[in-house]
């Protein structure tokens, strides 16, 4: 309630001092009204349903920076040059109630992970990361907080009979994703070819430059809503995977009230809200 | 009297607004050494240059013996192949030594044999005092050296008339006797010459015929002795006056 | 499929554990399980590996507990076991123990709670080591079910589970060695150095991405021919007396030499396939670096033949020959001399330009190496690649460098500076206002 909000990441830099300044007048105002006790960042416990926290150690301080592969609608796309999108509602729900501003960066879906490692450029991941074991020895995960599938996207009108029926083609993957590590396991036989994000392999498999494409469900669906593409999802396959946000292995005190937060945002309907609005439906 | 070998009839030329050559007349006889004079811009190369059309003449006529340069439909590559010209700048091919230079339009143009251009080569070579230098690049050779290569490769052509244009002045002074030598020889051999030159020794001493130029038009013509020693007009006199 | 004593031994293993339960599971041989499957993360023998067994229970399958009989020559001493289970494309929740039998090489995995019946299982066992001999392996993978009314625990059995791996080739040996070399863990230990210059990722990304500079070269091999014939031909096009013909020339030049060859890669591979116009993938590579390549070449023949200066085109005219003899003869011959060191740098960029069409998957050496490096998480992939490129560029470089200073002397006679080279497109034997083809080149692309 007492910090301002600035949406996405590509804000110039002076605009984003305008908009500090403007923060920091509107705390003071709401302190010296009497409202709100103190103006520490990340520190309130006024209403008792907010968090209490540490001051968490961030980059810049007073500011949450996430990196995220921009390009993975319904969870994270760029709509003009402002991120959008289910992590993003939930990060900046997170990021309110740990006192922090969010700030989101776009980055290569392969070189978040290394990124995150070398520090520097954003404090946490949010973009539908499934956490893996791999993953776990490089970077800390949140708890997860959505559950997620893979599916095979090809051509309308084909018939998918099985992995056995790729073999010789070429399919598409996001380089560096779950559903690369499974088309390399199940469709043996098959070309695989990676592309930087979900929406470019799209875009190659509606060019017919590969047969098919695997990728994760709920992004499939959201991307294939359009129905000009000619693409049909033809195969959903169950993985059980599950997103989580990552945190450098350094900062576990940042995915401990992440974590925290994530169990509040959930028990006080604020995730169903987010969760409904970009997929339309009540989580199960 | 028999045909002439170059003939200009009430030549014309302009670049753009500006008129170079007011109504040029001209004959050249077989064997006629004529040198033309005058001072720059007066418009003698351009009318050297109109000759094998490397100027298109705006009005007037051009003809080597019986056939029009300048008529439309006329095969000027053809024509050009029996007039050889000299140029001030050489303008030797630098990507080929000498005998090359003067073995190439004689295989390409002529369709002689490569023993047969050869020869000529080696001959037209000798004949300019440049047997030793026929595998030497230009880049390897002098000024004066290079304008004899210029002569020979014209001379391969067998052509009934050469076009020398100011082919000394962009030679050092202790060069030029060299060329003007050869070119001496030539005209002493019978050839048909048409000279545009500063050369006023060369002229009184070669030439069969001076013609003064100036402000586009022929404004003297006769015998060196004539037109040297005792000329008509003002502007020669004022000229002559100047260069000696 | 494996050795005949081999397979004796897993079957005595499975009636071992059969008596323990009392049933005999061969007897019952029931293969309720559907959609059964084992995949492994890795395709080489004699390191850790991640089994995954994918399957769906039986109608009447509430499952208690799992077992894997893994051969002999399998080491699942460390394995960890991770459980996901589905109904449908929904997650259950659950809690489960793992046990190892190091001796007999079973894992086995007890639910606390029978798992419901048509549940889709995804089972991980991670970090088993595997033999290093390549072939097709079987998994017999055991599974009990629950107790019901009148009948006693069953277990059943799910044979005919293969996974095949290859044998390691000589450069994943190599790297496995080095692995334990000490000299390796000290070079490691400095982190730009483990980075970059891993020596085991070296040895696996060299032959791995031999493949992909050879398809970088073959493309611009390919290309540069057609490019200098069709750039001859746009030249000349733009040298034209027909105006419509030069505005062509002109369009054509400006608008390739005005947009990013990357534009024009996803022109060809996304635009004009989307309407339906395909070649095949490397055709049309090649024919992108052709059409780009072919306007920056034309402005350096243009220039190029106009540097020539006048006197030689009337000195050849004064000879006899036509036009086009004196461009063949004349002309074109110094013009090659001339544009051979800018004709080389452009071939440089042509080269180095391949990797553009890593976005659009065709296998060339960047491509190639971005996957090593996403893959391994390693950047020493992208040295090797650096590498590669160099093996080409770093000579023709110096071949430039030799052309221009040769061209210098012939055409002028005289000793051209030496030591310090010329910087690209500057002064040289091609410089001033005619010769900056390839000098706006440098700043566009």
């Amino acid at each position: 309630m007492s910090v301002a909000f600035i949406e996405g990441g590509f804000m110039s830099k002076g605009k984003k001092w305008v908009a500090l300044v403007l923060a920091v007048a509107l705390v003071l105002a709401v302190a010296l009204t009497g409202c709100a006790s103190k103006t520490d960042t990340g520190t309130s416990d006024t209403t008792g349903n907010t968090t209490k926290t540490v001051t968490l150690k961030t980059i810049e301080p007073g500011k949450l920076l996430v990196g995220s592969d921009t390009a993975f609608p319904p969870f994270e796309s760029m709509n003009g040059n402002v991120a959008e999108g289910f992590d993003v509602d939930l990060m900046k729900a997170i990021g309110e109630k740990l006192g922090l501003e969010v700030t989101f960066k776009t980055e290569i879906f392969d070189t978040l992970i290394p990124t995150l490692k070398a520090g520097g450029k954003f404090d946490v991941i949010a973009s539908g990361m499934t956490i893996k074991p791999d993953r776990q020895l490089e970077i800390d995960f949140s708890d997860p907080y959505y559950d997620s599938n893979q599916s095979l996207v090809m051509k309308k009108g084909t018939t998918y009979t099985g992995p056995e029926q790729l073999s010789g083609k070429k399919v598409g993957v996001q380089s560096g994703t779950t559903g690369e590590a499974w088309a390399k396991e199940n469709v043996t036989g098959a070309t695989l070819v990676p592309f930087k994000n979900a929406t470019d392999a799209f875009a190659a498999l509606q060019a017919g430059n590969v047969d098919a494409v695997v990728n994760d469900l709920p992004v499939s669906t959201e991307l294939l809503k359009d129905d000009d593409r000619g693409l049909a999802i033809v195969a959903q396959i169950p993985t059980g995977e599950q997103y989580g946000f990552g945190v450098s292995k350094d900062n576990p005190d940042l995915t401990a009230a992440i974590n925290k937060a994530l169990a509040e945002i959930k028990s006080d309907g604020t995730y169903n809200d987010i969760y409904q609005k970009w997929f339309g439906i009540l989580p199960e | 009297m028999t045909q002439p070998v170059v003939r200009i009839v009430n030549l014309h030329k302009s670049f753009g607004s500006l008129e170079v050559l007011k109504g040029v007349n001209l004959e050249v006889q077989r064997g006629e050494v004529v040198v033309i004079l005058g001072p720059s811009g007066s418009g003698k190369s351009t009318t050297l240059r109109c000759v094998n059309h490397l100027e298109e003449p705006s009005s007037g006529e051009v003809w080597l013996q019986d056939v029009q340069i300048n008529a439309p439909g006329a095969n000027v590559n053809k024509v050009r192949e029996h007039i050889g010209m000299v140029f001030q700048s050489f303008n030797l091919f630098p990507h080929l030594t000498a005998r090359g230079n003067v073995m190439l339009a004689q295989r390409k143009v002529l369709g002689r044999t490569q023993a047969e251009a050869e020869r000529i080569a080696d001959e037209q070579l000798a004949k300019v005092g440049l047997s030793d230098r026929a595998d030497h690049y230009p880049s390897q050779l002098s000024g004066g050296q290079q304008q004899r290569v210029a002569i020979a490769r014209a001379l391969a052509m067998d052509p009934i008339v050469m076009l020398f244009d100011e082919v000394t002045s962009a030679l050092d002074p202790e060069l030029v006797r060299d060329v003007l030598e050869v070119m001496k020889e030539l005209a002493l051999a019978g050839m048909t010459m048409l000279v545009v030159t500063h050369e006023m020794g060369f002229a009184r001493e070669v030439a069969s015929r001076a013609v003064f130029m100036d402000g586009g038009v022929i404004v003297e013509e006769g015998t060196p002795e004539a037109v040297f020693d005792h000329p008509q007009n003002d502007r020669t006199k004022d000229f002559l006056g100047h260069i000696s | 499929m494996g050795h005949p004593n081999r397979r004796r031994t897993l079957r005595l293993f499975s009636l071992a554990i059969a008596g323990i339960v009392l049933t005999c599971a061969f007897a019952t041989q029931a293969i309720a399980m559907t959609g059964a499957k084992v995949t492994v993360d890795r395709d080489t023998g004699g390191q850790l590996t991640r089994f995954t067994f994918a399957a769906t229970s039986g109608q009447d399958e509430p499952v208690t507990r799992i077992d894997f009989l893994f051969p002999e020559g399998f080491d699942p001493a460390d394995a960890k076991v991770d459980v996901t289970l589905l109904e449908g494309l929904k997650r259950l929740s659950t809690s489960f123990e793992q046990s190892i039998d190091p001796q007999t090489g079973v894992v086995s995995v007890m639910f606390d709670a029978p798992v419901p019946p048509k549940s889709n299982y995804l089972i991980q066992v991670r970090d088993v080591m595997t033999p290093i001999a390549g072939g097709t392996y079987e998994l017999p993978v055991q599974y009990t079910v629950e107790a019901s009314g009148t009948s006693s625990p069953e277990v059943r059995s799910v044979s005919g589970l293969t996974f095949k791996y290859n044998t390691p080739p000589r450069e994943e040996v190599i790297s496995r060695w080095l692995d334990s070399q000490a000299w390796v863990k000290m070079w490691n230990s400095v982190k730009v150095l483990d980075l970059f210059l891993k020596p085991q990722q070296f040895v696996r990304a060299v032959p791995l991405l031999f493949a992909g500079w050879l398809m970088s070269l073959s493309l611009v091999l390919s290309a540069f021919p057609i490019s200098i014939m069709g750039g001859l031909g746009t030249a000349f096009m733009k040298m034209s007396k027909v105006p419509p013909v030069r505005w062509l020339a002109s369009i054509y030049i400006n608008v390739i030499r005005g947009t990013p060859l990357f534009l024009q890669i996803f022109v060809v591979f996304i635009g004009l396939r989307t309407t339906g116009l395909r070649f095949p993938d490397y055709l049309s590579a090649v024919v992108v670096l052709a059409f780009n390549s072919s306007a920056y070449l034309a402005e350096i023949f243009r220039a190029g033949i106009q540097s020539i200066s006048k006197g030689q085109f009337e000195a050849a005219s004064s000879l006899g020959m036509t036009y086009w003899q004196a461009m063949r003869y004349v002309i074109i011959p110094q013009t090659v001399r001339r544009v051979l060191p800018t004709m080389t740098s452009e071939f440089i960029l042509l080269f180095k330009d391949t990797a553009l069409f890593a976005a659009v998957g065709i296998f060339e050496l960047m491509l190639r190496s971005q996957n090593f490096v996403a893959r391994s998480g390693n950047l020493t992939a992208y040295v090797v690649a650096a590498l590669y490129y160099l093996i080409i560029t770093i000579p023709l470089i110096n071949l430039v460098g030799r052309l221009e200073y040769k061209l210098a002397q012939s055409e002028h006679g005289v000793t051209a500076p030496t030591g310090k080279r010329r910087a690209r497109g500057g002064v040289g034997p091609l410089s001033g206002p005619d010769f900056d083809a390839t000098a706006a080149k440098h700043e566009s692309r």
